[in-house]
């Protein structure tokens, strides 16, 4: 029997160069041609033997799976057995000289082509595999052994070989290849990394998704160590983790360690390794891992927030403790009621406060009406010693379990109202006795005036021999008698004085004051008295004096003290000495220089012992009693009243003296910037306007269009205009406490109107422009003349800067 | 020619007496009131040529006293001198705003009070 195998080996490497294979039913001319000579020319026994070996060949060819071909130079079949009728899937009879391009697709036949002609050339055999088309249109791979065939001239005559179907080769190979293909595509871009190492720990493969995690490249890894890639302070776990792994086979051990990535980060590894030493495809320690440094963070911060989760329950938790203090303990009473006026939720306080302290209140309606929102409403309440005390209400909008309702809290101000009203007592106490005060003032100086004036007019008329001839001892009593009087009226007026400085009370008519004229009235005044004594009364007046701002009737009282106690402790052939200077003082800011007048009075007196230097300016305090007995002239009033008056304006007063050269007062007053003049009038009766709890208004009225006014008035000159105002001002009905202060430079007129409130200024508004530019059509002539604008301590100011710049600000918009 | 009348108002009857002593020395005929109404009244009885006029006057203030006759056309030609113990600023306002032509505080000096009333009568 012919193995399939050596028939073939026979077919392919002994090329039948003249064999006589009949076909079995059309053979070919030239092939009968070939076998009729040969018959002819041999002889029966061997023509007899080569028929049986024909046979036995042939007998082979038709039993064989595989396909026998010939076919001539032009690729036409001359002879084939019927596997290969099998295989092309064309009947014997059609394929006798069927063409080979019959059965392939153009791309399959130029690749015969090239192969045949190929074999043709060199004479080689060789093999060539394509795809075919069989008759029913299925295809087919198969292989084909091609030889060259000669004739006995050595001339090709075509060619010959075996066919074999190799379809189902060609599957698996596929099947293969497209399995390798898809395990390469799933190691190399799986996220997973595949790393096969040596015994020794050296990398022999690793996947290409190792450079996604490790920066390295696979190339750059194989051969070195794996270790070399994990992080240093896993190394010695994963040492030991492999060293038991490569001693156990097929052991499978978990991994998880850090790595260290080309660029120095940090990646946390996981995964399994399997020990395959004895896996001949493998023959490595096979180690499948993840990237789960992600993981790992999400992990982490997972863990942290859970972490700050739970801080922040905490946290919660404490603030619902504090917040169930509030409302459970404190002092605060809380209800909650919806919209229906239904209460949905009401703490201790609130029920103590309302003495329902053991009682439920949600679900009932709310016990107190409500007054608005956001307004505050006074109850009484129950406080925890049981009394009742104030307590204050106020409602606000909010949400109660998602639904809107009124939040209402209730206050225990008791203790506030009762500080309240011991401040309100004091003051109004304070006002009383102020009043009092002022009240006893007023009596006083009208009762002890009212009898001193009929004791002074009967004396005078005494005196003057109205009432008849008088003695010479009556004339030197009634003199007496006479001095007295004048001492008393001058104490009543000192008396008078002082309390009011000393009350806040004194009023300054602050106006301009000529220094000449008034020293010079004080001159005429002293120079009788200052004759009488033999002592001169020198005056050292610059001619440049400037004008000052002050009340020139308290300031003439200042000199006038001065002056007459100068002459009274100036010893006879003395002089008295009155100075004027305009001087200037650095301030601490340097363009804040205060510029002031300082007046001198200086005599050739006795002096003053320096232990009355501290106390000489307070009142009944008398240097003179001790000094000078004899002489009861004094007060001791006249001193403290002068300190009052100049600091009044602002001014300092002092002395100096030596004993027996003498005594010089000094006082200053200040100049007062024209602009701040207001501010001047205004700072007394603000600071009593605080003292009183009142209120206090200033009206500034403002000259917009002088000449028009002036116009409108008949007036000449600015003065006399701004006088008419005034009087306008005065007739339109002002309180007898109202001031009045004119800024010539700024065409500006302030009324300062104590006690008087926003409403008050108002209509004293309304009707002093009624009173300046009368009604109607006069009215709607002026009305650009003048512009008027209030401000009112509280409200709209508290400082004089504050009001003034109010006022002010209102009239520029 | 007959002796000028002069009104003397004051409820303190030792000031009416020694004014009135003082001015009867200058010639003049003297009439009396001690409270604000008596004192209006007399003022429009007797029309008197000039009035001396307390202000704490019982009864009637001497400011009202004042308004009275300064806003009644028959008498707002009497000229009044306001006599006063208080001395306060408010209160000489107030004595221009009712229309007195004077004002006078206690105690004050009779020469100078005599002067004043020849001023207004000479």
């Amino acid at each position: 029997m012919f193995s399939i195998g050596s028939l073939i080996q026979y077919l392919y490497f002994n090329p039948i160069t003249d064999s006589k294979i009949k076909v079995q039913k059309d053979p070919m001319k030239d092939q009968y041609k070939t076998k009729q000579a040969l018959s002819k020319s041999e002889l029966g026994k061997a023509e007899q033997a080569l028929k049986e070996s024909e046979k036995r060949a042939w007998s082979i060819l038709e039993n064989i799976q595989e396909g026998y071909y010939e076919v001539d130079l032009a690729g036409n079949y001359t002879f084939f057995n019927s596997s290969m009728s099998k295989i092309i899937g064309y009947p014997a009879e059609e394929m006798m000289g069927m063409n080979y391009r019959v059965y392939v697709d153009e791309e399959n036949a130029k690749k015969i082509f090239l192969h045949f002609n190929e074999v043709y050339r060199t004479g080689l055999l060789s093999k060539v595999d394509y795809e075919q088309i069989k008759k029913d249109g299925s295809r087919v791979f198969v292989e084909t052994s091609v030889a060259l065939m000669r004739d006995s001239l050595g001339q090709p005559t075509g060619f010959r070989g075996i066919v074999r179907d190799i379809t189902e080769r060609k599957r698996m190979e596929e099947a293969l290849q497209k399995s390798e293909e898809y395990f390469k595509e799933v190691t190399e871009n799986s996220s997973d990394i595949i790393i096969i190492t040596e015994r020794n720990g050296n990398i022999k493969y690793c996947s290409r998704s190792i450079e996604r995690y490790t920066g390295y490249k696979p190339e750059e890894l194989i051969g070195s160590s794996a270790l070399t890639l994990i992080h240093p302070d896993d190394v010695n776990r994963a040492v030991v983790d492999f060293g038991r792994a490569i001693r156990i086979v097929d052991s499978t051990i978990p991994n998880a360690f850090r790595i260290v990535h080309k660029d120095g980060s940090e990646r946390y590894l996981e995964g399994l390794g399997k020990n395959l030493f004895t896996n001949p495809s493998v023959a490595g320690f096979i180690m499948n891992v993840h990237d789960m440094t992600d993981h790992k963070k999400a992990e982490e911060q997972i863990q942290a927030s859970i972490r700050e989760k739970e801080l922040l329950l905490k946290e919660l938790q404490a603030s619902k403790e504090g917040f169930h203090n509030i409302v459970e303990r404190e002092t605060t009473g809380i209800v909650v009621t919806y919209k229906n006026g239904i209460i949905g939720f009401a703490n201790p306080a609130a029920k103590y406060f309302i003495n329902r302290e053991n009682d439920e209140l949600v679900g009932e309606q709310f016990f107190i009406p409500m007054r608005g929102l956001d307004s505050l409403t006074e109850i009484d309440i129950v406080r925890k010693d049981g009394t009742v005390g104030a307590g204050e209400l106020q409602t606000i909008e909010t949400e109660w379990g998602g639904e809107s309702a009124y939040l209402t809290l209730i206050s225990d101000v008791t203790e506030r109202k009762v500080y309240e009203a011991s401040l309100i007592k004091t003051a109004e106490e304070h006002k009383k006795l102020d009043e009092l005060k002022s009240e006893f003032i007023a009596i006083a100086s009208h009762e002890l005036r009212t009898p001193l004036t009929s004791i002074k007019n009967a004396v005078d008329i005494m005196a003057k021999g109205k009432a008849g001839a008088i003695t010479d001892g009556q004339e030197k009593f009634l003199s007496m008698a006479q001095r007295s009087i004048n001492r008393l009226s001058t104490l009543i007026n000192d008396m008078l004085n002082i309390a009011k400085i000393e009350s806040g009370k004194m009023r300054y008519q602050y106006k301009w004051i000529d220094l000449r004229e008034l020293l010079r009235r004080a001159s005429n005044r002293f120079q009788p008295l200052a004759d009488q004594k033999t002592i001169a009364l020198c005056m050292d007046i610059p001619p440049d004096l400037p004008i000052i701002f002050g009340d020139v009737d308290r300031i003439e009282e200042v000199l006038i003290n001065l002056v007459g106690n100068a002459i009274k402790f100036t010893p006879e052939q003395g002089t008295v000495t009155i100075d004027v200077h305009q001087r200037e003082a650095a301030s601490n800011r340097a363009e804040n220089v205060m510029r002031y007048v300082e007046m001198s009075v200086a005599d050739t007196g006795i002096g003053i012992p320096e232990e009355h230097k501290e106390r000489l300016f307070e009142k009944f305090y008398q240097a003179a009693h001790s000094l000078e007995k004899q002489d009861q002239s004094g007060t001791g009033l006249g001193l403290a009243v002068c300190k009052g008056i100049i600091e009044g304006h602002k001014g300092k007063i002092w002395y100096e003296s030596i004993k027996d050269k003498g005594s010089t007062f000094h006082f200053t007053l200040p100049l007062i910037d024209l602009q701040k003049q207001y501010y001047y009038l205004l700072e007394s009766d603000l600071l009593k306007a605080k003292q009183q709890i009142e209120p206090l208004s200033i009206l500034l009225i403002e000259v917009r269009d002088l000449a028009g006014l002036k116009k409108a008035f008949g007036e000449k000159d600015n003065d006399s205009l701004f006088e008419r105002i005034k009087e306008k001002i005065i007739s339109g009905g002002i309180k007898t406490s109202d001031k009045i202060a004119v800024s010539l430079p700024d065409h500006e007129i302030m009324l300062i109107m104590p006690n008087t409130d926003q409403t008050g200024v108002q209509e004293a508004q309304k009707r002093i422009r009624q009173y300046i530019i009368g009604t109607g059509e006069a009215a709607g002539k002026c009305s650009g003349f003048l512009v008027a604008s209030a401000a009112t301590y509280p409200e709209d100011g508290i400082s004089t800067e504050e009001l003034v710049d109010f006022a002010r600000g209102k009239i520029e918009s | 020619m007959d002796k000028k009348k002069v009104l003397i108002v004051d409820d303190e009857v030792d000031i009416v007496e020694t004014i009135k002593f003082s001015l009867e020395l200058e010639g003049f005929e003297c009439l009396e009131a001690h409270d604000g109404e008596e004192a209006l009244a007399k003022a429009r009885k007797e029309n008197p040529d000039l009035i001396l006029l307390d202000i704490m006057l019982p009864k009637m203030h001497g400011y009202k006293v004042s308004r009275l006759l300064k806003f009644d056309e028959d008498y707002k030609h009497i000229p009044i001198i306001m006599l006063t113990a208080k001395a306060q600023e408010s209160d000489v306002k107030l004595g221009q705003e009712t229309g007195a032509n004077e004002y006078v505080t206690k105690p004050f000096d009779m020469d100078k009070l005599i002067t004043l009333v020849k001023q207004y009568l000479d």
